[in-house]
C-alpha cells in the first residue's frame, strides 16, 4: 500500500457549512496509476469532500484538516494558487455531461480555452492538432467531427468522452470524477469505465473515484474508501472490502445492489399466480405505434409492438434511454396519442368509447413515476395527494376516506400519522412509497410503474422495490414495470420485454429472457451490467 | 436482497409528528421590513381616518386660505409656508393645507393603487393558468393578447380616454380600470410560465390518468402552486400602479380638483419650482416613501416565499 507513489493524501479533512458538519475527519490516498474510490449514498459528503480539496467548496464553508498533492499542501492555500494546480494539476468529470460543456461552444471552442489555460498552447494549427490528439486518445472514431460538434449533436457517452479528453488536457496528475458513469447507460458505461481504467494505466494518473454504485467500484477501483454521513466507515482494497467487509453499513450497501444471476435466480422459484380461465388479461397491445411530429419530421418512438399481462403478472419493460419505454407506458395510460395499434384495458378499448366511460376505465390505472421530488403535489399534504383518486372518482364517503388513506399508508409500512404532512418534509424513498399507496388506494386492475425506484440509493431501492412486491402480491393487479436496471427488473417481473429504438428485441418469462438470452442485444446488454465481484472471480486464477 | 433486510432507517428532515414550519412572519420581523410595513401602515391610516387627522391640524383640503399667501401667491413664510396652522405648509396659488392634501391623497393613491392591481392580478391568473394548462391555440391567443397590451402605448390610450370621459365620471373607477386593463400582462405571462412548469409534473399526469377534469386541476394542481409567485407578482407591481396613477394625475389626466392627488400635487408644484421647491418635498416624499415600502415588502414576501430561502 505505502509504495512511495503517493499522489493524493487526505488527512482528518474536515469540512463544515454554519453549524453542520458536511465532512469529519476524512482519510484517503490516492496513488499515481490507481483509482480509488469514495463511495457513498447521497448526502453522505463524498461530492463535498473532493471539491473541498481543490478549493472549490461551496461559498461559506470551512474546510480544515490536510489535503497534499505530492507533498504540497492544499488547505488554506490561497484562491490564485490554488486555480493553478487546478489549471495544471487535477482534471475533474462530473456527472453530467450534457450539463458539463457550454451549449453554444463547439468543443473546438472549449478546447481552444481550455488548453490556453492549461497547457500555454496558442496557434490555431496547434490547438487543432492537440484536440484531435487528445479526442482520439479517449477514443472518439472522429476527432475532427467531434471537434466541429455542438455538445446538442453528441451522444452521452459522446460527451462524456469530451470531458475526459478535456480533462486529460494539460497531462493533470489527478483525475477526480464525480460519478461519471450515472447518468449513462449501460453499454456506454461500460466504455467508459474502461476507457477509465486504460487511461490510469497508460498515463499513470491517479483518479480518485465519487461513486454511489458498488457495482462501478468493483469493475474498476483499487481501493474503496465508504462514506455515510460525512465520516468513514470503512477503508481498504476493493478485495478487503467486497469479500470481508468490516462495517455493517458496507455489508448492508453489498446486500442492497440487485444481483442478477440471484435475482433471477430467486424469482423463478415465485410462481405467479394462476390466471382465471376466460377472464380477460388486465392490459393487452396489439400493434402499438407512436409517432411524434415535430416541425413536419416524424420520429417512430414504438414500432409495432405488443403486450399482454394477465392480472397479478408483473411485466418488466426493459431498455436504454430513447428505446420508448416510457412511450409504451404513456400509451398505454391515455397519455400520448396512439398512431396504429390497440390498446385494452380490462378487454375495453377506452378510445373507442365515449369521453365518461373513457375517463372510468383510465381511472383503473395507477402511475408511479421516477422522480420522488416531483411526483406529489408539493402544497398539499400526503392524506390529500392519497385520497385523490377516491375523489376523482366520486364515491368518497367522508368519513371512509380517513380509514381508506391509513390503510393504503399501512400498505407501504409508512405510520398513519404521516397523512398530514407536506411533501417536502418526507425523504426521496418516503415520498415513492406514498407515490405507491396513492397508485393503489383506489383497487386498479393496473399499475405502471416508470424507473420507480431509479432515483434512490440503492439501500432505499431495495426496500422500496420489497414494498411494492408486497403491494402487488397483496392487491393482485397487474404491473407494468418500466426500468433500465435489468437486476431489478429481474428479481420484480414475470415476464421481460426488452426495448431497443421502439422496437421489441425479445420478450418471454424473466427466466428465460435473462437467464438465456437469445437475442446478440440482449447479452450485450447483460453483459454490460456492472458487477461488484466480476474482476475478483477473473483475477482468482492468478491474483494481481 | 433477501427477505431478512430489515428496512433501512431514513430519517425524514424534520421531527416526529409534525415539523415546525418556517413562519412567514419571521422573515418580516427585521428593522427594514418592518420599518417598510410601518410606512405602509401610516398611509393605510392616514387613507381611512383622513377627516379626523386633518381635523387635528385644523385644516381641510378643500377650504382656500388666502390669508397664508403673499402678494404673488405664492405663500408667505419659509419652506413654503411652514408654520404651526399648516405643517407642510400651502399650496401656492390657493393656499390650501398641503398637510391636509398629502393626507387626503393617500387616499386615492392606495384605493387605485390596490384595487387596480386586484384587477391587473385577477385577469392575469385566470388568463395564464388557461393559456399554459390548455395550450394550443388558446395559449396562442393570450400570447396574442399580451403582446398586444404590452406593445399599447399606454399613456397615450389613457391620456385619450380620459379626454373622451366626461368630468363628472367616477375616476377613481376611471383610472382603476385602465391601469388594471394595461397591468395583467406580465403577470399572465410570469403565471402562463409557471403553470406550463406545473402541468408538466408528474402528479398532474396521475391526477390526468386517474380521471381529473381541468376544474379539479385548477383548483387543486395549479392554483395553489402558482399562488404564491401571483402573490409575489401583484405585491411588487402594486408601487408601480401607484405611481402609475400618480403619473397620470400629474399629466392632468388623472385625478381632477378639488380631489387631493399626490400625483397632481407634484405637478401643480414643478410650476412653482424656481420659486420654491419646498412645496415638491411633501407630496414627493410620500409619493417616494410609499412605493418604495411597497416594494421592500414585496421582495421580502418573495424571500418568504422562496422554498430554498424557506429553510430556516
Amino acid at each position: 500500500m505505502s509504495d512511495g507513489d503517493e499522489l493524493l493524501t487526505l488527512a482528518g479533512l474536515h469540512v463544515e457549512i454554519g453549524e453542520r458538519t458536511i465532512v469529519s475527519g476524512l482519510d484517503l490516498s490516492v496513488q499515481a496509476g490507481r483509482i480509488t474510490a469514495l463511495v457513498g449514498e447521497s448526502g453522505s459528503g463524498k461530492s463535498i469532500s473532493a471539491m473541498s480539496t481543490i478549493g472549490l467548496q461551496p461559498p461559506g464553508a470551512r474546510v480544515a484538516g490536510s489535503a497534499r498533492l505530492r507533498g504540497d499542501e492544499l488547505v488554506g492555500r490561497s484562491a490564485g494558487d490554488l486555480r493553478r494546480i487546478r489549471a495544471r494539476r487535477v482534471g475533474t468529470v462530473f456527472q453530467e455531461p450534457g450539463r458539463s460543456l457550454s451549449p453554444v461552444m463547439t468543443v473546438s471552442a472549449v478546447f481552444r480555452d481550455v488548453l490556453a489555460v492549461r497547457e500555454d498552447l496558442r496557434g490555431r494549427e496547434r490547438v487543432r492538432e492537440r484536440t484531435a490528439e487528445l479526442l482520439a486518445a479517449v477514443g472518439l472514431p472522429d476527432p475532427g467531427r467531434t471537434a466541429g460538434s455542438y455538445p446538442h449533436e453528441l451522444s452521452g457517452g459522446e460527451l462524456q468522452r469530451v470531458i475526459i479528453a478535456l480533462a486529460l488536457a494539460g497531462d493533470p496528475e489527478l483525475l477526480i470524477a464525480d460519478e461519471p458513469t450515472t447518468a449513462l447507460d449501460v453499454t456506454v458505461q461500460r466504455g467508459i469505465l474502461e476507457l477509465l481504467r486504460r487511461i490510469v494505466a497508460e498515463r499513470e494518473v491517479g483518479v480518485l473515484l465519487i461513486t454511489h454504485d458498488m457495482g462501478v467500484v468493483g469493475e474498476i477501483a483499487d481501493t474503496v474508501v465508504v462514506l455515510k454521513d460525512g465520516a468513514v466507515r470503512e477503508a481498504g482494497t476493493l478485495r478487503q472490502v467486497l469479500t470481508d467487509p468490516q462495517d455493517t453499513y458496507t455489508r448492508e450497501l453489498l446486500t442492497a445492489v440487485p444481483r442478477l444471476e440471484e435475482s433471477v435466480a430467486a424469482r423463478a422459484q415465485i410462481v405467479p399466480p394462476e390466471v382465471p380461465e376466460g377472464a380477460p388479461p388486465a392490459v393487452r397491445v396489439e400493434g402499438l405505434s407512436v409517432e411524434y411530429r415535430r416541425r413536419g419530421a416524424s420520429h417512430r418512438a414504438l414500432d409495432d409492438v405488443s403486450l399482454e399481462i394477465a392480472p397479478g403478472h408483473i411485466h418488466g419493460l426493459v431498455g436504454e434511454s430513447g428505446s420508448g419505454k416510457s412511450t409504451w407506458g404513456k400509451a398505454i395510460a391515455g397519455l400520448v396519442p396512439v398512431t396504429a395499434g390497440t390498446v385494452e384495458l380490462d378487454g375495453v378499448d377506452p378510445s373507442a368509447r365515449g369521453r365518461a366511460e373513457r375517463r372510468r376505465t383510465y381511472a383503473r390505472l395507477g402511475m408511479v413515476f421516477q422522480d420522488p421530488a416531483s411526483s406529489l403535489n408539493p402544497r398539499r399534504t400526503i392524506g390529500w395527494s392519497i385520497a385523490e383518486p377516491l375523489h376523482l372518482a366520486g364515491h368518497a364517503p367522508r368519513g371512509g376516506t380517513e380509514a381508506r388513506v391509513r390503510e393504503a399508508l399501512e400498505l407501504v409500512q409508512l405510520p398513519g400519522s404521516y397523512a398530514s404532512r407536506l411533501p417536502h418534509e418526507l425523504s426521496g424513498g418516503q415520498r415513492q412509497r406514498v407515490s405507491i399507496a396513492r397508485a393503489l388506494i383506489h383497487g386498479p386492475s393496473l399499475l405502471i410503474a416508470d424507473e420507480p425506484t431509479s432515483a434512490l440509493d440503492v439501500t432505499i431501492q431495495a426496500h422500496v422495490i420489497d414494498v411494492l412486491r408486497e403491494a402487488i402480491a397483496g392487491a393482485e393487479l397487474a404491473c407494468l414495470f418500466i426500468s433500465h436496471d435489468l437486476a431489478v427488473v429481474g428479481s420484480l417481473a414475470d415476464h421481460v420485454t426488452v426495448l431497443r429504438q421502439g422496437r421489441v428485441v425479445e420478450q418471454g418469462p424473466t427466466a428465460r429472457v435473462l437467464g438465456d438470452p437469445r437475442q446478440e442485444y440482449t447479452r450485450n446488454l447483460l453483459a454490460s451490467v456492472p458487477d461488484p465481484e466480476r474482476r475478483l472471480h477473473e483475477d482468482d486464477p492468478a491474483p494481481a | 436482497m433477501t427477505a431478512t433486510t430489515s428496512p433501512p432507517v431514513e430519517t425524514p428532515p424534520g421531527r416526529e409528528d409534525r415539523p415546525a414550519r418556517p413562519s412567514l412572519w419571521r422573515a418580516f420581523l427585521r428593522p427594514v421590513p418592518l420599518a417598510a410595513a410601518g410606512i405602509v401602515l401610516i398611509s393605510v391610516l392616514a387613507a381611512l381616518f383622513a377627516p379626523q387627522i386633518t381635523a387635528l391640524s385644523g385644516n381641510d383640503p378643500f377650504s382656500y386660505d388666502p390669508d397664508a399667501l403673499g402678494a404673488d401667491t405664492a405663500p408667505l413664510g419659509a419652506f413654503g409656508g411652514v408654520s404651526a396652522e399648516h405643517w407642510f405648509g400651502v399650496e401656492p396659488s390657493t393656499g390650501r393645507d398641503l398637510f391636509s392634501l398629502v393626507v387626503y391623497g393617500a387616499r386615492v393613491s392606495l384605493l387605485v393603487g390596490l384595487a387596480s392591481t386586484l384587477l391587473a392580478t385577477f385577469i392575469g391568473v385566470v388568463l395564464g393558468v388557461i393559456a399554459g394548462a390548455v395550450g394550443g391555440a388558446v395559449e396562442k391567443l393570450v400570447d396574442f393578447a399580451t403582446d398586444v397590451t404590452l406593445g399599447f402605448p399606454f399613456l397615450v390610450f389613457a391620456i385619450a380616454l380620459s379626454a373622451l370621459f366626461p368630468p363628472e365620471a367616477p375616476r377613481a373607477l376611471l383610472l382603476t380600470l385602465v391601469i388594471g386593463m394595461f397591468g395583467w400582462p406580465t403577470i399572465a405571462r410570469v403565471v402562463a410560465a409557471e403553470t406550463r412548469v406545473v402541468v408538466s409534473q408528474p402528479y398532474v399526469t396521475a391526477s390526468r390518468v386517474m380521471g381529473a377534469r381541468f376544474g379539479h386541476l385548477f383548483r387543486h394542481q395549479v392554483l395553489p402552486n402558482v399562488a404564491s409567485t401571483a402573490i409575489v407578482y401583484s405585491c411588487i407591481s402594486l408601487p408601480g400602479r401607484i405611481a402609475a396613477e400618480a403619473t397620470l394625475s400629474f399629466l392632468g389626466v388623472g385625478m381632477q380638483p378639488p380631489t387631493p392627488s399626490w400625483g397632481r400635487s407634484i405637478g401643480d408644484a414643478i410650476n412653482w419650482l424656481l420659486v420654491d421647491p419646498a412645496f415638491l418635498l411633501f407630496p414627493a416624499a410620500a409619493l417616494f416613501l410609499v412605493t418604495f415600502a411597497f416594494n421592500i415588502l414585496g421582495d421580502t414576501l418573495r424571500d418568504a416565499l422562496d422554498p430554498r430561502g424557506g429553510a430556516a
